[in-house]
């Protein structure tokens, strides 16, 4: 089983930022003080041209994170062949420390709605995901990890809470987690659940990676936009998060209306501050 | 069906036709809002985000046809083909045949996103070897009229009838298009030199022969395409200096002697 003294548990990594087309000319000349990016996979499961240049560029100075989009593993759908040989051939080239998507489905009858569509909370959902991660992971040859998404609705059919399904996924999957701080305040939010509560929720050990970003309030919901700096209350919980679960590789998504690569670094750094903070109050406790 | 599945099948039914209220049944109203308007935000959500990638790999067209304009016909091509792709990368596929139908009137509109689309498919296409001159020189003069070319992969030949490549140097730049009107046929040569992107218009007899060299056809044939394009007498000189200047641009990735 995965936990903590997993020999192929990911690396700590420490602060990391998602790497974006925007940043790529700061990102080679300047070489930033960032320990790692994560990269968007599809975007490199390309045959060839300047990203993958790019990125071999990059690879070279930074750890390199796979994050994908489109793997749809809550689906009915078949798993697609071809997008996991295609997978697993950028995972060659770049030899991530891990590779993750996020626990939901995107389309099915063939067709990919390219969004990141939420699950019911059910025994069947939970089977249904778990044996195809277990799949997913025996032809990668490694375990992945999973995120939970930001939501927009629930569904009448689910029989337990949010963190309750991620957690058993988890578990019988036999995966890592990635722990998308934002999306629980949001989903939180939608949903009318308290976000502390999925912090405590979901099994400790399988953690291994947060996300941070911003997003749109639009009054009755929130949308999941990762257009705007990250709020307080996300920061807070970001804190409470450190505190429950350690040291964890944290970075920061931002994939609309994309700032100069320093404010990023600026809130990075916040990041930093906060987890160090934590790590010194657990010394001295 | 299991229930998931049947979930599944009417939540993406309802996003993809708005009249087709069946995902609703399944959806909670949150404490603040009603399942209506949540579930609209899947909706709006779908749309909005595939023609932010269409605008991404058509960026001229996107000019030309300005933001409502570009919308509209965005918006009809993802409602006559959902995407089949796994990677929203190839989902602008067919955008430029749709839009030569959906602008039938304006043959510009079409010509213009076959060309930006030409050029997005250049710039990540697979990275190949290319042949330089020297490894020719080098062959027998009897094995020419056999020898055979393949293209790289980033080359296109991009068929079109309006003054494409102008309007798209044109939109590049801010500028205000050139008259749109067809100017007859011509062909667009896209290829990629190391990892920049390049175009530019090529002579009918030009194009008729890298047309044959696509088609795998040997030297003999392509030369005989170039003589009915531009008379017989040249052809030998004349297909030897376009050669020349394909292997210095870099367009050849490989070449076959027939045995």
């Amino acid at each position: 089983m995965a936990d903590n003294t997993s020999p192929d548990r990911p690396p700590y990594l420490g602060f990391g930022l998602g790497l974006r087309t925007q940043h790529y000319s700061d990102v080679l000349e300047r070489k930033p003080p960032v320990d790692w990016f994560e990269i968007i996979s599809e975007n490199y499961m390309i045959p060839g041209g300047q990203p993958l240049a790019i990125l071999d560029r990059i690879r070279a100075d930074y750890p390199i994170v796979m994050h994908g989009v489109s793997l749809s593993i809550g689906s009915t759908d078949p798993l697609d062949p071809d997008y996991l040989r295609d997978l697993k051939a950028l995972a060659d080239r770049v030899e991530p420390r891990w590779i993750s998507d996020h626990l939901c489905w995107t389309g099915v009858g063939g067709l990919n709605l390219h969004d990141l569509l939420p699950l019911p909370y059910t025994e069947e959902a939970v089977q249904h995901v778990a044996e195809r991660i277990r799949r997913v992971q025996d032809y990668l040859g490694r375990r992945i990890a999973i995120e939970n998404v930001s939501s927009y609705v629930t569904y009448t059919h689910s029989v337990m809470s949010e963190w309750e399904f991620v957690s058993a996924v988890a578990e019988a999957a036999d995966c890592w987690l990635l722990f998308d701080v934002n999306n629980i305040y949001v989903s939180g939010f939608n949903h009318d659940f308290d976000a502390e509560t999925f912090i405590e929720g979901v099994p400790r050990e399988r953690v291994v990676q947060f996300h941070l970003a911003g997003h749109s309030h639009n009054g009755s919901h929130i949308i999941d936009t990762h257009d705007a700096p990250v709020i307080e209350d996300v920061w807070a919980l970001y804190e409470a998060a450190c505190r429950h679960f350690g040291p964890v590789s944290t970075m920061i998504e931002r994939d609309d209306n994309i700032p100069p690569l320093a404010e990023l670094l600026a809130e990075l750094d916040r990041a930093r501050r906060i987890a160090a903070g934590v790590a010194r109050g657990r010394a001295a406790a | 069906m299991s229930d998931l599945a049947a979930l599944q099948a009417r939540f993406q039914a309802g996003i993809l036709a708005p009249d087709n209220g069946a995902a609703l049944a399944d959806i909670n109203d949150s404490p603040r809002e009603a399942a209506p308007v949540l579930f609209g935000v899947y909706r709006h959500a779908y749309a909005a985000r595939l023609v932010e990638v269409l605008q991404g790999n058509f960026d001229k067209t996107w000019s030309l046809l300005g933001d409502d304009g570009f919308a509209e016909a965005a918006r009809a091509y993802i409602a006559a083909a959902p995407s089949r792709f796994r990677n929203a990368r190839w989902f602008g596929d067919g955008f430029a045949a749709f839009l030569a139908e959906y602008h039938a009137a304006s043959p510009a509109v079409g010509d213009v996103a076959a060309l930006d689309w030409a050029i997005a498919g250049a710039f990540d296409a697979a990275d190949e070897a290319c042949v330089r001159a020297e490894a020719l020189a080098a062959l027998h003069p009897e094995n020419w009229p056999g020898l055979s070319f393949r293209l790289q992969a980033a080359v296109r030949l991009v068929p079109v009838t309006t003054p494409a490549a102008a309007i798209y140097e044109a939109m590049g730049a801010g500028e205000a298009p050139p008259a749109l009107d067809p100017v007859g046929p011509q062909t667009v040569l896209v290829w990629r030199d190391g990892l920049t992107v390049r175009y530019r218009v090529l002579e009918p007899d030009e194009a008729a022969a890298l047309a044959a060299v696509a088609e795998g056809q040997p030297f003999a044939g392509v030369c005989e395409r170039i003589a009915a394009a531009a008379g017989a007498e040249t052809a030998g000189a004349r297909a030897a200096q376009l050669l020349g200047q394909w292997l210095e641009s870099r367009l050849v990735a490989a070449f076959a002697v027939d045995a």
